[in-house]
């Protein structure tokens, strides 16, 4: 079953800039890269897709539904997107963001039940922050907060996780955690959409790559299609040497 | 936690007991107690209380109106400097009070006068100024919303000023609708504000999940399932038509707002269903405390309440600001 489908999808912001031409699906349970460089507009497609935008022109259906047409709680049960910058103007509790996650599954009166608790607690031990649950958001390092953010977006519980730079700005042991935290929500069915910054990671985690350069698609592909050195020197304006990962066997590029 | 709240409920039959007994006229606690109760009889107590009682618990009341709307409006615009008086809502408020007078006395048209339509109109187009100029690509930085709230308030205060020089009253008159007043408080407002406050305030504990998710970023909140646009427009309009119809009784009182759910967030955290409960208490004795401070300083004579609020107010968001500029 096809979770997203996009054809033809044209965008443009006021001041200039545009998605052209911009067409692929992503299965269910696939997890899905995108790559490319800034301003390549990965982060403009995530928010199509979540329905925060809408396109100018084209198919975008997520769900078989036009994302910003569906009803805003139904489609947040769906989908949910991990921004990049997440700045509470409140110093929140860890555990009151991540209470947050539950929003569209709760009526307008009622109190979260123990099952929102449960899973609340669940997302928590995830991303292995079950331990900060008081703590306030403005306390943690970079790498924590983007574990809560992550933690909120698995609490959200929905089929589509939509996630801008998944890695970005994090240390070793929290890019080992949440690319293992991906893999188990894969695992159990989830579909998850994810621009990465590093090539590396994508090549080891996804099923499938989408390389995107000005607004436009450059080619989609398994891993070992799209980190090729002749398509990576095309997209990133930089020459790359491409190896082999010794046990997964997948590429790795490497700035020559 | 345990022992604040405790501290906070025990707080508020405290503060309205001081409020009642001190003031010009300085009462026994004990006596005052009895009477209340029923238990004892003393005329010159009750003829005290029948003036005092109304304007303990009108203070009460719009302070925690204003609490509950600058609370609001802080998470709303997902910025901790402003409230109603910031953003210009009060003295348009004011003002459209003022101007509804005038048109009663001199066109009359005195359903304008029972109406707070004029003030509601101008708190709108206050408040909606303030946010005009100080937008700055689609966000409302800070500082950018205080200096256009000061810019705007200005402006009505000064036409409030005018239009009760045109009205030919006297300067008291003008001082308590730009500084606030509970003086001559009657039951009648009391109702009227209870009203006011708790519709604000069961509107308040209804939509706190969507305030809390409005505090994450407007895109946060729409990915979590908020209908932002109509839920900023719902929840704008309400705030304005509350402080309003309060400002249309008592005047403006300022930094009220500012100030509560500061120390509200202090007490008990940023949740915005705990932070409503504690603006309540915090919000209503604050106000309570400062009009008995406005009456008893220099009695006879009064301070108007917005004086005493504002003294304690403008250091307060002077310090906010600081903070706010060296994080």
């Amino acid at each position: 079953m096809k979770v997203v489908n996009v054809e033809g999808l044209y965008f443009s912001y006021k001041k200039g800039f545009s998605l052209k031409n911009v067409s692929f699906s992503v299965e269910e349970g696939e997890l899905f890269g995108i790559i490319g460089p800034n301003g390549a507009g990965k982060t403009t497609l995530l928010k199509i897709l979540v329905g925060l935008f809408r396109p100018s022109m084209g198919v975008v259906e997520v769900f078989g539904e036009q994302p910003w047409r569906k009803n805003r709680r139904e489609m947040a049960k769906l989908v949910t997107l991990v921004s990049q910058e997440f700045n509470p103007s409140l110093d929140f509790s860890v555990e009151e963001i991540v209470f947050l996650g539950r929003f569209p599954h709760l009526s307008f009166l009622g109190t979260p039940t123990k099952r929102d608790k449960e899973i609340v607690e669940r997302s928590l031990t995830a991303v292995g922050m079950s331990d900060y649950k008081t703590r306030t958001y403005w306390t943690l390092s970079a790498g924590e907060k983007r574990k809560v953010v992550f933690a909120k977006a698995i609490a959200q519980d929905t089929r589509l996780i939509l996630v801008d730079e998944l890695t970005a700005h994090l240390d070793y042991a929290s890019v080992r955690l949440l690319c293992k935290v991906v893999s188990e929500l894969k695992r159990t069915g989830k579909t998850i959409v994810a621009v990465f910054h590093d090539l590396n990671v994508a090549s080891q985690v996804c099923d499938r790559i989408m390389v995107m350069k000005d607004g436009e698609v450059f080619g989609i592909g398994r891993p070992e299609e799209i980190l090729e050195e002749s398509t990576l020197e095309a997209v990133y304006g930089a020459r790359f040497l491409v190896l082999r990962h010794p046990i997964s066997g997948r590429p790795l590029a490497f700035l020559e | 936690m345990k022992q604040k709240r405790v501290l906070l409920v025990a707080v508020l039959p405290a503060s309205l007991l001081l409020g009642i007994v001190l003031g010009s006229v300085k009462l026994d606690p004990l006596e005052t107690l009895g009477v209340l109760f029923g238990l004892k009889r003393n005329e010159f107590v009750e003829r005290i209380l029948a003036l005092r009682l109304p304007r303990v618990f009108a203070s009460f009341l719009v302070g925690m109106g204003l609490s509950l709307a600058g609370n609001t409006f802080q998470n709303l615009l997902k910025n901790p400097l402003v409230d109603p008086y910031l953003l210009g809502i009060s003295s348009g408020a004011s003002f459209g009070t003022v101007l509804s007078i005038y048109l009663a006395e001199n066109f009359r048209v005195s359903w304008l006068y029972r109406m707070p339509l004029l003030s509601f109109t101008f708190s709108v187009l206050a408040s909606f100024l303030t946010l005009l100029i100080s937008r700055r690509d689609g966000r409302y930085p800070a500082t950018n919303v205080v200096l256009s709230g000061v810019v705007v308030s200005s402006l009505f205060s000064a036409l409030t000023y005018t239009m009760i020089v045109m009205l030919r009253r006297n300067v008291t008159t003008i001082t308590v609708w730009l500084f606030g007043s509970f003086s001559g408080a009657t039951w009648e407002d009391v109702i009227f504000d209870l009203f006011v406050a708790s519709t604000l305030l069961v509107y308040c504990l209804i939509f706190s999940r969507h305030l809390d998710a409005m505090a994450l970023g407007e895109e946060e909140a729409f990915v979590l399932g908020v209908r932002v646009e109509g839920f900023k427009v719902s929840t704008f309009l309400l705030g304005n038509f509350a402080v309003s119809l309060l400002v249309a009784r008592s005047g403006v009182i300022g930094f009220v707002g500012l100030v509560v759910p500061h120390i509200s967030r202090y007490l008990t955290g940023s949740s915005f269903s705990k932070t409503t409960l504690t603006s309540v208490v915090v919000g209503g004795v604050l106000l309570s405390w400062c009009d008995t401070l406005s009456r008893s300083f220099f009695s006879p004579t009064e301070l108007p309440v917005g004086v005493v609020t504002a003294l304690i107010g403008a250091p307060f968001l002077a310090f906010l600001m600081k903070r706010g500029v060296q994080s």
